[in-house]
């Protein structure tokens, strides 16, 4: 299985047709071998999809829903070899994803995200702010999803600064002291997008505070679930940011735990984009094929990287809208698309358990 | 903070509702008598004359169910368990603990206490629903009649969190207590003791199945529709999720007889919830889905088919080892067993409901036999599941909101 020829190419500048064949052979070898490997993914198949054979196009290609990662262990490689565990964020007591990473693939993720990110903020390791606590990186075990994307980011940076102090409050003295230091140089800016939006902004705008953010790049991500009763939108937090602190390159970008090379990156043009090695299709969710440009419906999201677990072709509980294929309006080549938010909750009736969930 | 929906909408705080409660004390109806039988009868007629109450299916069921006619026949089941030496009394307060998430399930139970002659206090689950609003809203209305006086006096639907405090001190009260829903709900309030003479009848986890005759494969079109329309009244009202849904269905017969029955039968029910045009909404699906590939990945099945969102059917290599996992929404387990006799190692007490087609009475009536109380209370025709009875779960609801006075004195 040749992964060369996906990091030969520039990373946004393949050629429609080309990736389709491509990614459409790797995924089907990756089936097989995972159906090779783990046997639960194999009876799952078994089960789901009788007569198992190559797709003939990614649409074909077996998926998993994103929740089976909370329930069930999928792993293709034996434990000894599991080098990282990576767990989604939970709200306390709901269950939380676990995704067996060997160290093939958590090279191959710190690699994929170095192409991505190296798009976006250049080749050089840049100054770099992370606006959240430092001990968000030493949260329970295994690595959290928060921690896990900052550490990732990370590496993209140096002279790291993390903005917030212990108890969540921006560090005004040690950010001014850092801007002064690397004043007039291109700096990072990392965060999820709800704890930039309190703990910075919000600070910033609240206080006052003289922070000049013009020469700096503001990577976040996490949805604007959070944000939705304060009504902040795309619009509206770009618009925010560039007022008070100045901020003119925000780019915010969508990916999960549980597929490895996922990260989804917002052009200037204000639209996600998939990089070489993955890809996205649109589901309806009445009949479950490819949804057209254009319409909206349930996003799965596929990659040639997970390879210690049967990762490569998976249903989110995403809704989004997949808005090209070749180029989009920042120049970029690949699908692109935008996320519109979570499927909306529903909850079945039935004599159940006043106490056990937790709720009235 | 108590929030109080019958007789008024007021909040109150734990000391009134208590207070409130000890003044009636004393205060008992006559079982079956004029009071609670107008109350049955308007509260009724205000459901079937209000079109936003037809709009809830469980609505009219319950209002079919308190009609005079049937009313009729239960006063007359009653009277006829009381003789010369025995007399049937209230037992005085009934306590009941509504489910979090089915809207009228309780009612049964508190209009089988009311008829009984008892005073009675319900608590509500926080979750405000249009369904509960209306039928609050009916309740508080009816019982605005003169003649209805001593029904409103002794009647008390509340809404409370989950507080200790509370559902101990209205326990301490209670002579019968009913919990309704959930393993974990009836443990909870198991803690909170009754009075020494108290009672209790609880409804906790449940499991309900279908037992089909393969005779099925030879049904005629409209026979074969008619089942799955009641089919589908037994699995989807309530989504799957009522003690009483059928989540698996097991096909008695040859493997080529049940193959040929399952394929026509789930069809057809397929169908039927098309022409019902009948959804689920996108998160269930995916749930669903989701749930397909984990029984996949528990145990050996032999295929998952996806008919649609509304439906699935999950094929059991066999019965062995089968814990009962659900999702609801219209998943189905499916297996195949020669006899009704092989059901009778897998049953365990758990299991409430067989809804069944293709079997003779006392072939049905031996199975029950062999069960031997092992589990399964309830064998009824496919469609009639989910048709609440006086005997519900094991009980008899009339005997358990009535205490027996024997008195063999003889004639004066």
């Amino acid at each position: 299985m040749g992964l060369a020829e996906f990091f030969a190419r520039p990373t946004f500048d393949l050629d429609v047709e080309e990736k389709r064949a491509l990614m459409l052979r790797e995924l089907n070898e990756l089936t097989t071998y995972h159906r090779d490997r783990c046997p639960v993914y194999r009876r799952m198949l078994d089960a789901a999809v009788p007569h198992f054979g190559p797709a003939a196009r990614l649409v074909d290609v077996p998926y998993l829903p994103v929740g089976l990662f909370k329930e069930v262990e999928l792993a293709s490689v034996p434990r000894e070899d599991v080098f990282k565990v990576m767990t989604s964020s939970g709200t306390t007591g709901a269950r939380v994803s676990r995704v067996y990473l060997d160290r093939e693939t958590a090279a191959l993720q710190a690699r994929a995200l170095g192409r991505i990110m190296q798009e976006f903020i250049g080749p050089k390791r840049l100054p770099m702010i992370v606006v959240d606590k430092r001990s968000t990186l030493r949260e329970g075990t295994g690595v959290s999803a928060r921690g896990a994307g900052i550490l990732g980011m990370m590496s993209f940076g140096r002279d790291h600064l993390f903005a917030l102090d212990e108890s969540m409050r921006l560090d005004v003295e040690a950010l001014k002291a850092f801007l002064l230091r690397h004043a007039g140089e291109p700096i990072l800016v990392f965060g999820f997008t709800f704890m930039v939006w309190l703990y910075l902004y919000s600070v910033a705008r609240d206080q006052k505070l003289d922070i000049d953010l013009q020469h700096a790049i503001l990577v976040h991500s996490g949805g604007w679930k959070k944000l939705e009763d304060q009504a902040v939108d795309r619009a509206t937090f770009a618009k925010c940011l560039r007022e008070t602190l100045g901020l003119k390159r925000v780019h915010n970008f969508y990916g999960m735990v549980e597929q490895v090379g996922s990260v989804f990156v917002e052009g200037d043009s204000g639209y996600l984009h998939t990089p070489s090695f993955a890809e996205v299709l649109i589901r309806d969710p009445v009949t479950w094929e490819q949804a057209p440009t254009g319409s909206e419906g349930v996003i799965e999201v596929l990659s040639v990287l997970p390879r210690s677990y049967p990762g490569h072709a998976l249903l989110t509980e995403d809704l989004g809208v997949v808005h090209g294929h070749d180029v989009s309006p920042c120049g970029r080549r690949g699908t692109y698309f935008s996320v519109v938010g979570r499927v909306p909750r529903a909850e079945l009736r039935g004599c159940s358990d006043t106490h056990a969930s937790g709720l009235p | 903070m108590i929030e109080q929906l019958v007789p008024e909408q007021r909040q109150l705080d734990l000391e009134s509702v208590v207070a409130s409660l000890e003044k009636r004390k004393d205060v008992t109806l006559d079982p079956f008598g004029e009071a609670p039988l107008a109350f049955a009868a308007a509260l009724a007629d205000s459901l079937f004359h209000d079109t936003a109450a037809a709009r809830h299916p469980e609505l009219i069921a319950l209002a079919f169910w308190m009609r005079s006619a049937e009313m009729a026949r239960m006063k007359s089941a009653f009277e006829a368990m009381q003789s010369p030496t025995l007399l049937l009394a209230p037992r005085g307060l009934a306590l009941h603990f509504a489910p979090r998430n089915v809207d009228t399930i309780f009612l049964y139970s508190w209009l089988l206490a009311l008829l009984c002659g008892n005073r009675n206090v319900i608590r509500l689950s926080r979750a405000d629903t249009p369904v509960m609003s209306l039928l609050a809203a009916h309740v508080r209305q009816v019982l605005q009649r003169h003649e209805l006086e001593m029904v409103r006096q002794t009647t008390w639907i509340l809404r409370f969190d989950h507080d200790d405090a509370i559902s101990s001190a209205l326990s301490a009260l209670a002579d019968v207590r009913v919990i309704w829903g959930g393993d974990t709900t009836v443990t909870h309030l198991r803690g909170f003791p009754l009075p020494p003479h108290g009672r209790e009848i609880a409804f906790p986890d449940r499991f309900s199945f279908a037992a089909l005759s393969t005779k099925v494969a030879s049904l005629d079109t409209d026979a074969l529709r008619g089942l799955a329309e009641r089919f589908f009244n037994d699995a989807y009202l309530f989504d799957q999720m009522a003690c009483a849904s059928p989540r698996l269905v097991v096909w008695l017969g040859t493997e080529q007889e049940a193959q040929r029955a399952s394929e026509r039968f789930f069809d057809q029910l397929a169908e039927v919830i098309e022409a019902k045009r009948f959804r689920v909404p996108t998160a269930v699906a995916l749930e669903k889905l989701t749930f397909g590939y984990m029984a996949a990945a528990a145990r050996p099945l032999r295929r998952v088919r996806r008919f649609s969102n509304e439906l699935s059917v999950m094929d059991l290599e066999s019965l062995e080892d089968f814990d009962r996992a659900h999702c609801g929404g219209g998943a189905f387990f499916q297996a195949r067993l020669d006899t009704l006799s092989d059901l009778v190692p897998f049953v365990c007490r758990k299991d409430q409901s067989i809804s069944v087609f293709g079997f003779a009475p006392d072939e049905l009536r031996a199975f029950a036999q062999q069960l031997g109380g092992r589990g399964v209370n309830h064998i009824v025709p496919v469609g009639q599941a989910l048709a609440f009875h006086r005997f519900w779960d094991g009980a008899d609801l009339l005997q358990e909101m009535c205490q027996r006075v024997y008195l063999p004195v003889g004639p004066a």
